[in-house]
């Protein structure tokens, strides 16, 4: 099992390399001897609050993957209203169960970029956050 | 990634994913779209996803490729290739996607672990995978015993505290009626023919005992006779019955609450403010504009400064019958004797309360800061005194 892991997750990185998405700007394995632990850093989308900033995810791989999501967590402090503010724990349908091994890491990664322009406030992990977003949605 | 578009994107048959819009864009975008484009797919994605879907239904086996003439084959589990991956492949759906059998397999009972009846679909095109299995019989019937039992367990929970908090609510019911109505007479209502009003009021004698105590709920206790007083019970005698006794207790208290106010809510008030004039300022605010409203920013005050400690209104009120029999006195009846008593205790405690209110005020006003030079020596060392 571990031997399909290490081959899907080289493939996955050399196809980031070959073809990064835009607004990913890294994503790799944190350390050269652990391909389970990778980081990758997200650049906010342009004409949303979060243009110009840079957000750290670490991305923390189970020993079943793909069967399993990958682990993503903030490790910037984000203001959102789906992601946790402290612990920086993202609230995504694609994270827990629509899992499928057909996503990739950076897939899921671009899956977090559009959560970030489209907040989803029914399942609000930010309260303070998500209450804003209504306020501003009923302003509108 | 030129491998994996010809797999994904390049085939007719690829269309929207509705578990998320998101998803599709994803994988558009490893097939090198621009971000506009993927946009655009997303969007019409998530309007016509169901008609799509629909129309894909209708695809003619001859549109797809077979399987031994696809030249690149990739693994859509464990993206191996045919020359570094070793296995069965399969074409298990409509779409592009095509996969080990052994991966396949590995996936589908991952996403029958909890549930084994699960149909496990396709991610892109969403056709349900077909197996052939041997059936049994005994595996089939185990399955659905197993999977009810799973998805029953929070059903179960649920009820299973309900019952426990109801079973509380009965003891003290019968804890409170033994204390006030005496050990006799309540062993001979406990152990009689239980009426349904009886089933009903046993265990909500807590919830009426609190709900009184809550200023907000206080006026529907006014209503609460309806569920226990017989229309037959309504006669004048003395002593009254005691279900009338304990009708009347909601208008009596009632009553009460609202006499106090007018005789001590004043002086009450007055009181909280000289030793709490920082809790009244957030409170009273304003200062109403007429005295009506003035009126309820009073009685406000007095609730809110006072009682807003929930944990010992609710731990007093469920203290309430146990305390009842403190009051001795020469009434024959016990239950007359219990609530009379119960009733002069609360008059008592009202008193009490009052009185450490205005000895808090009095002990206020005479407070005073001592100025550092008037107690310095005492605090000087003993050998430096003259």
């Amino acid at each position: 099992m571990t031997d399909t892991l290490t081959r899907r997750l080289i493939k996955e990185l050399m196809e980031f390399r070959k073809d990064p998405a835009p607004d990913l700007k890294d994503l790799t394995p944190e350390k050269e001897d652990d391909i389970l632990v990778w980081k990758a850093i997200l650049e906010g989308e342009r004409d949303t609050p979060y243009e110009g900033g840079q957000w750290k995810l670490r991305i923390n791989i189970p020993r079943n993957y793909p069967m399993a999501p990958p682990n993503i967590k903030f490790m910037t402090k984000i203001c959102h209203p789906n992601i946790h503010f402290k612990s920086g724990e993202i609230c995504l349908d694609v994270l827990k169960n629509a899992w499928s091994p057909a996503w990739t890491l950076q897939s899921a990664c671009i899956a977090i970029r559009l959560l970030l322009s489209n907040p989803e406030p029914s399942s609000p992990l930010n309260c303070d956050a998500d209450a804003e977003t209504r306020w501003a949605t009923n302003l509108l | 990634m030129s491998s994996y578009s010809p797999v994904v994107s390049g085939s007719p048959q690829i269309q929207a994913d509705p578990i998320s819009a998101s998803s599709t864009s994803a994988i558009t975008s490893l097939s090198g779209g621009s971000i506009a484009q993927q946009e655009e797919v997303a969007e019409s994605n998530a309007r016509t996803g169901e008609s799509i879907i629909h129309r894909e239904s209708n695809v003619s086996l001859s549109r797809l490729i077979p399987l031994e003439e696809i030249a690149d084959k990739r693994c859509w589990i464990c993206f191996g290739e045919e020359d570094d991956s070793t296995g069965k492949w399969v074409r298990p759906c409509k779409c592009s996607l095509i996969c080990h059998e052994e991966c396949l397999l590995n996936w589908i009972a991952e996403t029958q672990k909890g549930t084994a009846l699960k149909k496990v679909r396709c991610p892109q095109c969403k056709t349900p995978y077909q197996l052939n299995e041997t059936k049994s019989l005994i595996l089939q019937l185990l399955s659905i015993i197993d999977a009810t039992i799973q998805s029953s367990i929070p059903y179960v929970t649920v009820l299973g505290v309900t019952f426990g908090v109801a079973i509380t609510q009965f003891h003290y019911g019968a804890y409170a009626l033994l204390t006030v109505v005496g050990l006799e007479e309540g062993g001979r209502i406990l152990r009689g023919p239980w009426s349904w009003r009886m089933i009903l009021n046993l265990p909500l004698i807590p919830a009426f005992l609190i709900c009184s105590r809550i200023p907000s709920l206080n006026n529907y206790m006014l209503l609460s006779p309806i569920l226990y007083l017989k229309w037959n019970q309504l006669r004048i005698s003395l002593p009254p019955h005691p279900t009338v006794t304990l009708a009347i207790l909601p208008t009596a208290s009632y009553v009460y609450n609202r006499l106090y106010f007018q005789l001590f809510g004043k002086m009450e008030v007055s009181w909280q403010t000289q030793v709490e004039p920082y809790a009244v300022a957030t409170i009273d605010g304003g200062n109403g504009d007429n005295a009506n409203e003035r009126a309820r920013n009073d009685r406000d005050l007095i609730n809110r400064v006072e009682r807003r400690d929930y944990g010992r209104l609710i731990v007093g009120a469920l203290c309430l019958p146990c305390r009842f029999n403190v009051v001795k006195s020469r009434i024959p009846d016990h239950f007359h004797r219990s609530i009379i008593g119960g009733c002069l205790l609360i008059v008592f405690k009202d008193a009490v309360n009052l009185t450490l209110k205005y000895q808090k005020a009095k002990n206020r006003r005479s407070r005073h800061v001592r100025n550092y030079d008037e107690f310095a020596r005492e605090f000087e060392p003993r050998g430096r005194r003259a």
